[in-house]
C-alpha cells in the first residue's frame, strides 16, 4: 500500500458516522452516495472491508428499490445508482438488486410535452439547441430533466446489474441513455453537466463529467467518437485538475485501455502534497484509482 | 408562446410553459419598509483597500454582528479563467476581515455551486481557496450541508417547499455577495438570484434544474421570501459582466460596490447602475410588490449617486425591453 493510499484510507475514519455510514464531508450526516462509494473503495482494498458500509445501504433501501439521499430526506434519490452498484459489487443477494434495477428502469426525467416539441420544431429552436429533448436519460430529481452525471451513473449501474438482476426494459433504457449522452457531447468530445450550447454558443466541457460519461459508455460501438472523447479528457486534465478529476480521469482512461499510469502518478503526488481531499467521494474515487478498483466500475461487455 | 419563453423552458430541461407570465397568486403581507437605504461606493480596482471600503459602507447599516456568526454567500456557480463569473476573492476576503473587525465571532464562506460539482477545483482555480487558507476561514459546501425542509410562504411557483441548508437557516447574519451581472434567463443576476446557490445540489442536482422547471423568476422570489433572517447584500461591481451572462458574457469594469439590507432595493439600484429598468425584470417587479423596495422614490441612495456611476451594460440576447 502506497503512502497516498494509506493516507486516503485513514482519512475515511473522520467521515464515518456512528451508524456505520459515511458523510460527504467530515462532520456531516451519512448519505447514500458517500457510503456507496466508500463501500466500493474499501472493497477494492480488501474483500470484506466494504461490508459495514454495504450493510448501512441495505438497511436503507426503500420498498420501491430506491435509496433516499439521507435519512432526513426520504424521497428517492439519484444516489440510488451508486448504492445499487455498491451492493452488486460487495456480494448482495439478487432480490435487492432486482428492486433497484426496477426502480432505475422506471425513473424518468421531465421531457417537453407534445405542444412544446411541436413549437420547438416550428420555431427552429431545437436546431439552435442542438440537442434532442425527446431522449430519456436520468434526472437528479424527479421534477427535473435528464442530465449527464445522473444518466452516466444510472447507465453504469444498470449495465452492472443486468448480469445478476435482469429486469424488463433495462436494455431499452440503456440504449436510449447512451444516445442521450452522445447527443449532449460538447463540440470537442467532452461533456459538461449536460448542455452543448446555450443561445447558440458552445459550452465548455468539464473533466469530471467527461470521465463519468466515458465510464458509462464502455463498450459503445462508436469507437472513433470514444477515442476523441478520451483525448478530450486527457486535454482537460491540465495543471489545475483536482484530485477528483485526476481520479475519475485515471479510472475512465484505464477502462478504455488508455494509459492511466501518468495520471495515477499525478494523483499520488497531489495527495502527498495537499493531503486527502475534503469530499468523501473524491477520497473514494482516488482510492479506487490508486487501489486497483477500476475493475469494480467495469461494465460487462 | 413567445420564442424566448419556449427556449427558456426547453433549455431548462424541457418542461416548457413553466415560466410564462406572472403567477396568479395573492401577494403575501407587505414586508417593505417605508424607505430603504442603499450605499453605492466607488472602487477602482481589487487592489484598493476593500476592507476599509466595506467598513465605510457597512457603517450606514450598523449590522448587529458582535458575538454573532456571519455567513457570506459569494457567487462561484462555475469558473472560467477567461471570464468574470465570480465574486472576486479579494472582496470576499475584505468582507471576512470587515465583519471580524466589527466583532463577529465567526465568519463562514458558503456556496453551493450550480454547474460544477467539483468544489475543490472551483475553489482552487478561482483563488478563493488561497484566501480561505490564508485567513483561516471555514468554507461550507452548501450542496452537501445538513438540510431542513422549509415551507415556502409564497406561491410564485408550485414548489411549495424546499430543503435548505442549515448553515444558512441558522446564520445570525446572512450576506449575499453576488457579482454585478446580466443573466440570459432572468435578465440580471444579483443578490436575490444569488440565492439559487443555497439550494442543495445533493437533493436537487447540478444544475438546480428543479428551479428552472418551476420558473426562474418565481423561484427567485419564493426562495428570498422564505429566508426570514437578518440579511445584507454586498454586490461586486468592481468588474461586472455584460451581455450573455451569467457565464459567457464579457467583463465590464463598473468600479462600484453596492451595499444594503433590503435585497430587492440593492438589486434595483445595481440594475439601474447597469442601465436596466428594474421594474422590467420579472423577479424584481414581483419582489417590489411586497418583499422589498424597487421603486426609485422609495430608495434612499447613500454615498455616491447611482446616476453618476451608471453605465449601459450590453443586454443579454432578447432582453432589449430591460433598458431603462
Amino acid at each position: 500500500m502506497s503512502d497516498a493510499v494509506a493516507k486516503l484510507a485513514q482519512s475515511l475514519e473522520a467521515r464515518r458516522t456512528p451508524d456505520g455510514g459515511f458523510a460527504a464531508v467530515p462532520g456531516g450526516s451519512p448519505d447514500s452516495e458517500s457510503t456507496a462509494l466508500v463501500a466500493l473503495a474499501r472493497h477494492a482494498l480488501a474483500a470484506d472491508a466494504g461490508r459495514e458500509a454495504a450493510h448501512w445501504l441495505a438497511a436503507r433501501q426503500r420498498a420501491d428499490g430506491a435509496w433516499p439521499f439521507t435519512d432526513a430526506v426520504p424521497e428517492p434519490s439519484w444516489a440510488s445508482a451508486w448504492a445499487a452498484l455498491a451492493l452488486a459489487r460487495t456480494g448482495a443477494g439478487a432480490e435487492p438488486l432486482v428492486r433497484a434495477a426496477g426502480w432505475l428502469v422506471a425513473r424518468e426525467g421531465r421531457r417537453p410535452g407534445l405542444v412544446a416539441r411541436a413549437l420547438g420544431r416550428l420555431t427552429h429552436q431545437d436546431e439552435r439547441l442542438e440537442q434532442d429533448l425527446t431522449l430519456e436519460g436520468w434526472p437528479w430529481h424527479e421534477a427535473a430533466a435528464s442530465w449527464v452525471e445522473p444518466t452516466a451513473s444510472a447507465l453504469l449501474a444498470l449495465r452492472v446489474l443486468a448480469e445478476r438482476a435482469p429486469v424488463v426494459g433495462a436494455r431499452e433504457r440503456i440504449q436510449e441513455g447512451e444516445r442521450l449522452l452522445w447527443d449532449r457531447v460538447c463540440v470537442n468530445g467532452g461533456w459538461n453537466y449536460g448542455n452543448r450550447r446555450v443561445l447558440g454558443e458552445a459550452l465548455e466541457p468539464f473533466p469530471d463529467t467527461t470521465a463519468f460519461a466515458l465510464l458509462a459508455l464502455q463498450g459503445s460501438a462508436r469507437r472513433a467518437a470514444l477515442a476523441e472523447s478520451c483525448a478530450a479528457l486527457e486535454a482537460l486534465l491540465d495543471e489545475k485538475a483536482s484530485s477528483l478529476a485526476l481520479a475519475l480521469g485515471a479510472l475512465a482512461l484505464e477502462l478504455h485501455a488508455r494509459g492511466a499510469e501518468p495520471l495515477r502518478a499525478r494523483l499520488e503526488e497531489h495527495i502527498e502534497r495537499a493531503g486527502p481531499p475534503r469530499e468523501t467521494r473524491s477520497v473514494a474515487f482516488a482510492l479506487l484509482a490508486l487501489g486497483g478498483g477500476a475493475e469494480l466500475l467495469r461494465a460487462p461487455s | 408562446m413567445q420564442r424566448r419563453t419556449f427556449l427558456k423552458a426547453a433549455l431548462a430541461g424541457g418542461a416548457a410553459l413553466a415560466a410564462c407570465g406572472r403567477p396568479r397568486v395573492e401577494l403575501p403581507p407587505d414586508r417593505r419598509a417605508t424607505r430603504s437605504r442603499v450605499a453605492v461606493l466607488p472602487a477602482a480596482s481589487y487592489d484598493a483597500d476593500l476592507t476599509d471600503l466595506l467598513l465605510r459602507g457597512l457603517a450606514f447599516f450598523a449590522p448587529e454582528v458582535r458575538g454573532r456568526r456571519v455567513v457570506l454567500k459569494p457567487n462561484y456557480v462555475e469558473f472560467d479563467p477567461r471570464g468574470a463569473i465570480n465574486t472576486h476573492p479579494r472582496l470576499v476576503e475584505a468582507a471576512v476581515l470587515a465583519f471580524l473587525r466589527l466583532g463577529a465571532v465567526e465568519v463562514v464562506v458558503a456556496e453551493g455551486a450550480g454547474h460544477r460539482r467539483d468544489t475543490e477545483y472551483l475553489l482552487g482555480a478561482s483563488g478563493l481557496d488561497a484566501v480561505l487558507r490564508e485567513r483561516r476561514v471555514r468554507f461550507v459546501d452548501l450542496n452537501l450541508d445538513r438540510v431542513a425542509e422549509v415551507v415556502l410562504p409564497t406561491r410564485f411557483t408550485s414548489l411549495g417547499r424546499l430543503w435548505l441548508p442549515r448553515t444558512v437557516l441558522d446564520a445570525d447574519l446572512f450576506v449575499s455577495m453576488p457579482k454585478l451581472k446580466m443573466h440570459h434567463w432572468a435578465g440580471v443576476t444579483l443578490s436575490m438570484k444569488n440565492l439559487f446557490g443555497i439550494v442543495p445540489g445533493a437533493i436537487y442536482g447540478w444544475p438546480k434544474n428543479v428551479l428552472h422547471q418551476a420558473g426562474i423568476p418565481g423561484s427567485i422570489v419564493d426562495i428570498n421570501a422564505a429566508l426570514e433572517l437578518p440579511r445584507l447584500a454586498i454586490v461586486d461591481g468592481i468588474v461586472g459582466m455584460e451581455g450573455n451572462g451569467p457565464i459567457q458574457g464579457e467583463a465590464r469594469a463598473a468600479g462600484v460596490v453596492v451595499i444594503g439590507d433590503d435585497l430587492p432595493a440593492v438589486d434595483a439600484t445595481a440594475a439601474r447602475l447597469m442601465g436596466v429598468a428594474p421594474e422590467r425584470v420579472d423577479h424584481l417587479r414581483w419582489a417590489g410588490g411586497f418583499l422589498g423596495n424597487v421603486a426609485e422614490e422609495r430608495i434612499v441612495q447613500l454615498a455616491e449617486s447611482p446616476a453618476r456611476l451608471r453605465q449601459e451594460f450590453a443586454l443579454p440576447p432578447g432582453f432589449a425591453k430591460l433598458r431603462g
